[in-house]
């Protein structure tokens, strides 16, 4: 059995040696703050959900910056300032810059397909003559000398009006400075083109704040901050600190502790090698899954350190000169009551840490996996690193814990002696009723994720007086096996909803309240009838040859033109060509393999959502979509499932104690982490501390740690049940040791700046700590049990 | 001997030192006049160059080659400028038509028979920008817009007038608009007294457009002239018989402003 270990831990380091050396200098590695995959999934059809998940992607790569002055001529020039250095920024486009360049490119090779409503008005109604008069004129303008295409190959200019139309009306680009409430500014967007690691993230928001600074002290202007992108930055910047308080100063107070009891640099040298090997695995392992650890599950990983240091704990403690343990031929770990205890510890955590991966929330998942990576990897390295100590080399100068010990004994053993498992049992059942008959409140809100700073959000709320934008977290969802199925549905709801609707000739409605992929391109149908439209114009003796012909050009112009277009008769422009990340737009269209389509439609603010949300009801295919409430409800959710999980793995705990030890009476090592959970729960009420899903999934492990202490207790004290009465003290001072160094964990996650990891830190912080008094308190009944039955037997002797 | 060397050496580092150090005070001096001197004569030059009045009427002529045409494109007309409200821009020729760009940068055309057309894009606000910089000769509001560089002139004078010594060389800032301007010269023209500002615009496309704006009536100066800019404005609309309706537009853009664009 040990030759496996030993062959899992040489595989184990010979991954992370490979990995590290094959990664050391891979840029593409990095530590992401992203906050999407801190939102649970909102749709159980898989493509509606990735086309969520990639729109709020895409917000959250987008952000604005709000130029305000008190001198309206000081807001142009203190905008190119802004704008100049910030375009310095290799990781971000302003001003979709290169996204103009892009669509024109796109949608260049389907130019037959395309016309304005004023150009299908100009073609169908006008005569000849006139539109050749137009063209003429547009020829000596000057601004006609900015247009992209060449005057021979788009003689009427047909293509580039129609850019202008649709650069006019949906993506103007020249963020020029207007009124608003006598107040001038201006507004530069800009777009992540990528995801940035923490520095680039952190280079970013303080080139904003220096330019800020700037143009306060020589533009006399101010900014104001909107976007996704600073709420991400402000939380990235607390979790690293929250990263670097938690290893620090949990690392230095195990450290110090260690040092303490066992005054050897040896024997600090196992758990020190333990913790590193299980962060390297963890670590490694993520990286080579996902190509990138997000910052809360260091956060929540950091918090590791104390589970992972009670290995090296037990075993010093438990590590007895006069047991030998089994040899490396031995088949039965199990023979070993340390191996035994420390493998069901094992197993206890892992099922606390892997409840987490049944939550819908991704970044939980990833925690999961890399505490199981972490804990399995530490472990597995005590155990085979552990050999190399010779238990003669284990000294303790833990009087201080025994004292300790001794006291909290002391003051227990009152309770002990009224006290049975039974009546133990019945009592957590009342207080179990009590909390069902009056449960703790709770809270399910996605922005308890994370604490947005009053200035941002306050900057937020300004910036929507400025940005009149589309609703971040509400939207319209359209769903249909075609693409023109989601164009009539588009036209039926706008027809149903808006009444400043304005319908054109090729059956397309605009509106000023959406914004669509179907009110900014045509439909098949309408691109259908626009090429046919275009007839008139390259047939031959059309407009272009008379107007050719009118400039002295040459008629193979025209005739080339022609052919161009009766070649390009099959196109059609497909929306997802031009709402994709590709081009900078927000993808707003995406489709399957099977031909499932879905668009969204964007709601201005300030709409009437009510309204539009009951409208959206008479159609199967629209769903409305309020991210925020779904969040919240699919949070809440997993609040309640989660606690049916729990219920779940204290089943599947008692299962295991039915299995190994073979007598109920066994099960009563699940009273301690039931104690702890419960009267968490009671704290919890006392001090109306609102449960979230994090406080839930800490229960888990406080599950693991108290079955962990139970374990040890019952194995330990299996040992020395020959001299009962002295309580085994080294299995309590070794409890004692790793209560301290996991309450140091998670102690220091309960001061966290991030709501999620402060609810887990909390949690674990309360429960472990009644998870170490119920472990004393099950040691006392354990040995009255264990006394009164050696009475009983030497009274039969007698 | 060797104390002798020492102290020689000691005493010519000494010197380099103070040299380098008085040369790199006089140098930095030297630059800053010098930096002044551009800098003034930047806004001295775009003063000479452009008009100095704020209110006034021109004519001009555009030429405009193009890589596809054998021929030029050749148009004139007429123009109304008021530094604070903007300007009417008439062609009345080969067509007839106004274009009018304000100060709140909303810029709209007329077209005999047609409906008040908005000129939305980038184009257009550039467009605006460039040439009411450039009448009000504001040097803010241009490098707001552009890089603006001063050459020397290749032409100080010839058979046909004489040039102004300066051209004043305008690239774009924006990204979109770098990718369909070239650059735009500017300078100025005497013919037998006559001042003509020559705005010469090269695109990406191949295509030179050259403004010449001549005929610059200065409306402040002149006694006869009413001082009101609505009665000017009329006066101008009455002359060159076009739209009364520009004037109404270029006092009060925002009451068209919610045309939609007719394009």
């Amino acid at each position: 059995m040990l030759m496996i270990s030993r062959t899992f831990f040489v595989l184990l380091i010979s991954f992370i040696v490979f990995f590290i050396a094959k990664n050391i200098n891979n840029d593409d590695l990095r530590f992401s703050s992203s906050l999407t995959e801190l939102s649970p999934i909102l749709s159980n059809d898989i493509t509606t959900q990735k086309a969520i998940s990639n729109l709020s992607e895409d917000i959250q790569r987008r952000f604005f910056i709000v130029i305000k002055s008190s001198k309206h001529k000081n807001i142009e020039a203190a905008s190119n300032y802004f704008k100049d250095n910030l375009d310095k920024n290799k990781h971000i486009i302003i001003d979709n810059t290169e996204s103009i360049e892009s669509i024109l490119t796109a949608l260049k090779p389907y130019r037959f397909q395309l016309l304005s409503p004023a150009q299908r008005i100009e073609i169908t109604h006008s005569p000849a003559a006139k539109i050749i008069e137009n063209t003429q004129r547009e020829l000596f303008r000057i601004e006609n000398s900015f247009e992209a295409s060449s005057f021979i190959d788009d003689p009427l200019n047909t293509f580039g009006n129609y850019i202008n139309h649709l650069l006019g009306n949906n993506f103007s680009q020249e963020s020029a400075s207007k009124n608003s409430k006598n107040q001038p500014f201006t507004i530069i967007s800009a777009y992540i083109k990528h995801d940035l690691s923490i520095k680039e993230q952190s280079q970013l928001s303080n080139t904003i704040d220096r330019l800020g600074d700037e143009l306060l002290s020589q533009y006399d202007a101010s900014i104001i901050r909107s976007g996704v992108f600073f709420f991400a930055e402000d939380a990235a910047k607390k979790s690293e600190s929250d990263i670097k308080l938690i290893s620090i100063i949990s690392s230095a107070a195990i450290i110090g502790l260690l040092l303490l009891v066992f005054r050897s640099l040896l024997l600090l040298a196992l758990p020190f090698a333990s913790i590193c090997i299980g962060i390297l695995f963890a670590t490694s392992i993520n990286f080579y899954l996902y190509g990138y650890i997000h910052l809360l599950t260091i956060v929540f990983g950091s918090s590791l350190i104390g589970i992972i240091i009670d290995y090296s704990l037990h075993y010093f403690y438990h590590l007895k000169p006069h047991k030998p343990l089994p040899s490396s031929k031995s088949l039965n770990i199990l023979s070993s009551p340390l191996y035994r205890a420390m493998l069901f510890s094992l197993i206890t955590s892992i099922i606390g840490y892997s409840a987490l991966s049944f939550s819908n929330l991704d970044i939980l998942k990833k925690i999961a996996l890399f505490s199981c990576c972490g804990i399995f990897a530490s472990w597995l390295s005590v155990m085979t690193l552990g050999n190399l100590i010779r238990p003669s080399q284990i000294k303790k100068y833990d009087f201080v814990f025994t004292k300790i010990n001794r006291c909290f004994n002391e003051l227990l053993s009152s309770i002990a002696q009224k006290l049975s498992f039974k009546s133990w049992g019945i009592i957590l059942a009342g207080i179990a009723i009590t909390l069902t008959a009056a449960p703790p409140n709770t809270n399910d809100s996605p922005r308890l994720f994370f604490n947005a700073p009053i200035s941002l959000l306050e900057q937020e709320a300004e910036a929507v007086k400025f940005n009149q934008n589309f609703e971040p977290g509400q939207y319209l969802i359209l769903s249909g096996d075609a693409i023109a199925e989601i164009y009539s549905l588009h036209n039926q709801f706008l027809l149903e909803f808006t009444s400043t609707q304005q319908i054109h000739t090729d059956g397309n409605i605009d509106s000023d309240i959406f914004f669509s992929p179907m009110q900014v391109l045509p439909s098949p149908d309408a691109q259908r009838k626009n090429y046919q439209l275009q007839k008139k114009i390259y047939e031959p003796s059309g407009i272009t040859e008379q107007l050719f012909e009118h400039l002295d050009l040459p008629s193979k112009n025209s005739d080339i033109l022609f052919e161009k277009y009766l070649t390009n008769s099959d196109r059609q422009l497909r929306p997802e060509l031009i709402f994709n990340s590709s081009n900078n737009l927000p993808p707003l269209w995406s489709s399957d393999e099977n031909n499932n389509y879905i668009s969204f439609m964007l709601i201005k603010k300030g709409s009437d959502l009510e309204a539009i949300r009951k409208t959206s009801l008479k159609y199967t295919n629209i769903q409305y979509f309020d991210t925020l409430a779904l969040s919240t409800q699919a949070l809440a959710q997993q609040r309640v499932s989660s606690s049916r999980l729990l219920a779940l793995a204290y089943a599947l705990i008692a299962l295991l104690l039915l299995v190994i030890y073979r007598n109920y009476k066994h099960l009563s090592l699940l009273l301690i982490p039931a104690s702890a959970t419960l009267l968490t729960l009671v704290v919890f009420k006392l001090f109306n501390i609102h449960i979230t899903l994090f406080h839930s999934m800490g229960f888990f492990l406080i599950l693991g740690l108290g079955m962990d202490y139970g374990i040890f207790i019952k194995e330990m004290t299996k040992v020395s049940n020959t001299n009962v009465n002295a309580n085994n003290s080294a299995t309590l001072n070794a409890i004692l040791f790793s209560t301290i160094t996991t309450l140091c964990s998670f102690g220091l996650l309960a001061l966290s700046a991030v709501p999620a990891a402060k609810a887990f830190g909390l949690t674990l912080l309360i429960g472990n700590t009644i998870n170490f008094f119920s472990a004393l308190l099950y040691g006392l009944l354990a040995n009255k049990q264990i006394n009164s039955t050696l009475k009983k037997e030497q009274q039969c002797k007698i | 001997m060797q104390q002798l060397t020492l102290s020689l050496l000691k005493k010519t580092l000494l010197f380099l030192v103070t040299l380098f150090f008085i040369s790199t005070c006089f140098a930095k001096e030297a630059s800053i006049q010098n930096d002044n001197v551009k800098a003034k004569n930047k806004v001295d030059i775009i003063n000479d160059l452009l008009p100095k009045s704020c209110l006034f009427l021109a004519s001009f002529h555009q030429q405009k080659n193009t890589k596809e045409l054998p021929f030029p494109l050749l148009s004139s007309g007429q123009l109304f400028f008021n530094c604070e409200k903007g300007l009417i821009w008439t062609n009345t020729k080969p067509f007839k038509e106004d274009t009018i760009y304000t100060r709140p940068g909303i810029n709209f055309r007329l077209v005999p028979n047609e409906p008040l057309e908005k000129l939305e894009g980038p184009q257009h606000t550039y467009l605006a920008s460039l040439l009411l910089g450039i009448l009000s000769a504001d040097l803010n509001a241009i490098e707001s817009k552009f890089n603006v560089f001063i050459a020397p002139s290749n032409h100080s004078g010839n058979n046909t007038g004489i040039e102004s010594s300066e051209i004043i060389k305008l690239t774009p800032k924006n990204k979109n608009i770098e990718k369909r301007l070239n650059s735009i010269y500017i300078k100025k023209h005497f013919i037998n007294n006559k001042e003509t500002i020559i705005i010469t615009v090269n695109t990406k496309n191949h295509q030179t457009t050259k403004i010449f704006i001549d005929d610059i009536k200065d409306l402040f100066p002149s006694e006869s002239e009413p001082k009101n800019i609505d009665q000017q404005c009329l006066t101008y609309i009455k002359k060159i018989e076009t739209y009364q309706s520009a004037c109404a537009i270029l006092k009060n853009p925002q009451q068209h402003i919610s045309l939609k664009a007719n394009n």
